[in-house]
């Protein structure tokens, strides 16, 4: 029987899939070298290695005591480092939410309603997340499982209407720009999956094999990526390459019998999918926060996320160059890294020496 | 709780609808079908417009007449053309129900990239719309009223489309257009379509005439019907077809009701060897010779032989336009170089569409599925 405000492994993925396949959605490819369409096909193997590297502190982290924290560490250490690890994370979660919600703006006054100014759509996004997270973590888990089967069927859809398109001449041959700029996309697509940092303060939350599901979600999520960016390829060629939201184009594509325009009902489901994944990003960041100073979250901290989100979107979407800019400086991969396995590690590695130098010390009494 | 409900209640009350900016169908100019034509400084861009307060009532629906209205807009560029439609119309464009665009002549020949580069980038326009080149001008297809109780877009896009499923013309979505045409080693091309007098002398009809091949942005040249059959099947775009041949006991009439082309890539020591093979499914419709006369072994083998001899030819005559006359790769056989094995495509890209032409195979396989009711 499942503990009253925990959740499933199967729904903690289903959520960090929801926030994962938005950000597949509304990405926009900066850097074509080593992202031919050859490479796409095959690109899930260095995703999966280099995503379940950058997992190997998290995982270590969870394993030390059954389903522990970063915190659960770090406060051995001191509680001025549980202190910094809170804020960092909270900043990176912050600024991770913002980055999504910016590209999620240009999608949306790209292609649902050109030349709109959506602030206040998203600063009513942001208030609904707002109460999605305050909500809980069942809350999410169980919005996200739905999401995730109509995210499922969407793309299904898109997938078997596009398959009598597709072309296989449309194609290049894997690996053309070597395998160096390949597997430099694998290790920043990796990093980019910012959503697992919260493993490292959401896993007492969850119930269930979280060490196997990682693996397996991680292989999964690639694997469909892959697919559906071959896919892509195949259908769409150098038109698809043009295209700032490249699955948008196979979307738009898709249609059977009398349903000419179900481009328009998938949208609605990336719209849920945006929203969960702000509302996830701010439960989080309460998580590391309550986690390092002790306390319980209230509206009032969550109207600060909600108002720091908004404030980053802001100053990210003032201009697409601004915009590109900042995602393609390779900061945002750098600081990911940094949350996702540096720091774990750097505190993992202190707390191993700490407990080394008091073995020894003790050894010498 | 209550304040969930009280926020449920202010989002169905104040964010519902439209917006006062002008959503409703009635302030929406409904798109069907543009025409693009060359001026000398600029473009005049044909706009067929869906009557959206004719079209609601049912008595000038029959009527037809109204059912569409015509625009036409100047400017130097598309997009500036086509931004001065909410000044002249007072209504906001909507693109998403635009069915084709046709290429003028004059703009076929000039740069297809300036014209279509607004297409590519206007994301309220469908990727899949048809593209299409007119024999003249653009705004003479556009405007001329084809027909009483459809948008006459709709009989344009029909005619194509049913022209294609029947293996008489390519049918081309602006996407695979633009993907063709931004390929190093392809050619773009759309159906050519002209305008003939129909039944009624108030009216005409569209009538497709051929095939345009456009290379380095403009138009090069045009292939026949006959051509774009082949080119039909080169590129497997048949579905069905009907074809009348003479074969050595009377004349028959087949109707294909399956075709698959394969391109089969071999590496040799001498270079890449490509094999064309088609597979088509064929049902005797009408066999003429002296008399009713069934269809024995005999005159069913004449007729594959027959069949096979007419489609082989069709196919070579296009081919050897395509590739030896006008080095078009429309088999894509560098791509499929390429990825075969990509480090002795570049040396076979180097190589003149004469040897391509010379490495190729072309075989037809015809079989007879049916043969009517009439056993002989």
């Amino acid at each position: 029987m499942r503990e009253q405000g925990k959740i499933s492994s199967f729904q903690f993925f289903c959520l960090l899939t929801v926030c994962r396949v938005i950000a597949f959605f509304t990405f926009i490819i900066t850097d074509k070298k080593g992202f031919s369409p050859g490479d796409r096909a095959i690109l899930f193997v260095p995703f999966a290695i280099f995503g379940l590297l950058f997992s190997v502190p998290a995982l270590i982290v969870i394993g030390k005591e059954e389903n522990g924290t970063l915190f659960d560490i770090s406060n051995s250490l001191s509680p001025k480092i549980t202190k910094l690890a809170a804020v960092l994370y909270t900043l990176g979660g912050l600024w991770s939410a913002a980055v999504s919600t910016a590209r999620f703006e240009l999608f949306m006054s790209t292609v649902m309603y050109p030349g709109a100014q959506l602030f206040g759509f998203i600063a009513l996004l942001a208030a609904a997340a707002v109460l999605i997270a305050k909500r809980g973590l069942e809350t999410a888990g169980r919005t996200a499982l739905a999401v995730t089967l109509l995210i499922g069927v969407s793309l299904l859809f898109v997938s078997l209407t596009n398959i009598g398109n597709f072309d296989y001449t449309n194609l290049s041959p894997p690996l053309t720009d070597g395998a160096a700029p390949f597997l430099k996309s694998g290790f920043f697509a990796a990093a980019r999956t910012s959503e697992t940092a919260a493993l490292l303060v959401l896993a007492p939350k969850i119930n269930g094999k979280i060490k196997k599901g990682l693996g397996i979600w991680f292989l999964t999520l690639g694997v469909t990526i892959s697919a559906l960016f071959f896919l892509i390829s195949g259908v769409t060629g150098e038109y698809g390459e043009k295209q700032t939201f490249q699955l948008y184009s196979l979307t738009v594509l898709s249609k059977i019998g009398v349903i000419e325009r179900p481009d328009a009902l998938i949208c609605a489901v990336w719209v849920l999918c945006s929203l969960l994944r702000l509302a996830f990003y701010m439960y989080t960041c309460a998580q590391f926060l309550e986690g390092g100073f002790r306390f319980k979250s209230k509206t009032a901290v969550y109207a600060v996320f909600s108002a720091a989100v908004l404030a980053l979107y802001a100053f990210l979407s003032e201009s697409e160059e601004t915009f590109s800019e900042v995602l393609s400086s390779g900061a945002n991969e750098a600081i990911f890294a940094a949350l996702l396995a540096a720091f774990p590690a750097a505190v993992l590695a202190a707390d191993r020496i700490k407990k080394l130098y008091y073995k020894r010390k003790r050894a010498a009494h | 709780m209550k304040k969930t409900a009280c926020l449920t209640l202010f989002l169905i009350f104040l964010l519902s609808g439209c917006s006062a900016k002008g959503a409703e169908l009635s302030r929406r100019l409904v798109i069907e079908a543009i025409g693009i034509d060359k001026k000398e400084e600029g473009y005049a861009l044909t706009l067929q417009t869906l009557d959206t307060h004719s079209a609601g009532t049912g008595s000038d629906a029959s009527a037809g007449d109204n059912l569409v209205k015509i625009y036409v807009f100047e400017g130097e560029s598309v997009g500036e053309a086509l931004s001065g439609i909410t000044e002249a119309t007072g209504l906001l464009p909507l693109f998403s129900q635009t069915r084709i665009i046709v290429l003028g002549k004059a703009c076929a020949e000039t740069d297809i990239f300036a014209a279509l580069d607004f297409f590519l980038r206007e994301y309220n326009i469908r990727s899949d719309i048809l593209i299409a080149a007119a024999q003249n001008d653009a705004g003479e297809i556009v405007s001329t009223d084809l027909g009483d109780s459809v948008p006459d877009a709709v009989i344009l896009e029909d005619s194509i489309n049913y022209g294609e499923e029947n293996g008489l013309c390519v049918s081309m979505p602006l996407y695979k257009f633009i993907n063709y045409a931004l390929s190093e080693t392809d050619a773009a091309f759309c159906p050519v379509v002209s305008l003939r007098d129909a039944e009624n002398p108030q009216k005409k009809e569209p009538h497709i005439t051929g095939t345009a091949f456009f290379k380095n942005k403009s138009l090069s040249f045009i292939l026949d019907d006959k051509e774009t059959r082949g080119l039909l099947f080169l590129t497997d775009a048949i579905k069905k077809a009907s074809f009348t041949i003479e074969g050595n006991e009377g004349k028959y009439t087949l109707e294909a009701v399956s075709s698959k082309t394969k391109i089969k890539t071999k590496k040799t020591s001498n270079g890449f060897v490509f094999r064309i093979d088609v597979k088509l499914e064929c049902d005797v419709s009408e066999f003429v010779c002296a008399g009713f006369t069934g269809l024995d072994e005999k005159r069913t083998k004449d007729a594959k032989e027959a069949g096979t001899r007419f489609v082989k030819e069709l196919i070579t005559n296009s081919f050897s336009r395509l590739y030896g006359t006008e080095h078009i790769d429309v088999c894509r056989f560098y791509r499929r170089a390429l990825l075969k094995d990509p480090k002795s495509a570049d040396e076979f890209r180097e190589k003149t569409f004469d040897e391509w032409f010379a490495g190729a195979e072309i075989g037809v396989e015809l079989t007879i599925r049916r043969t009517g009711k009439e056993n002989g």
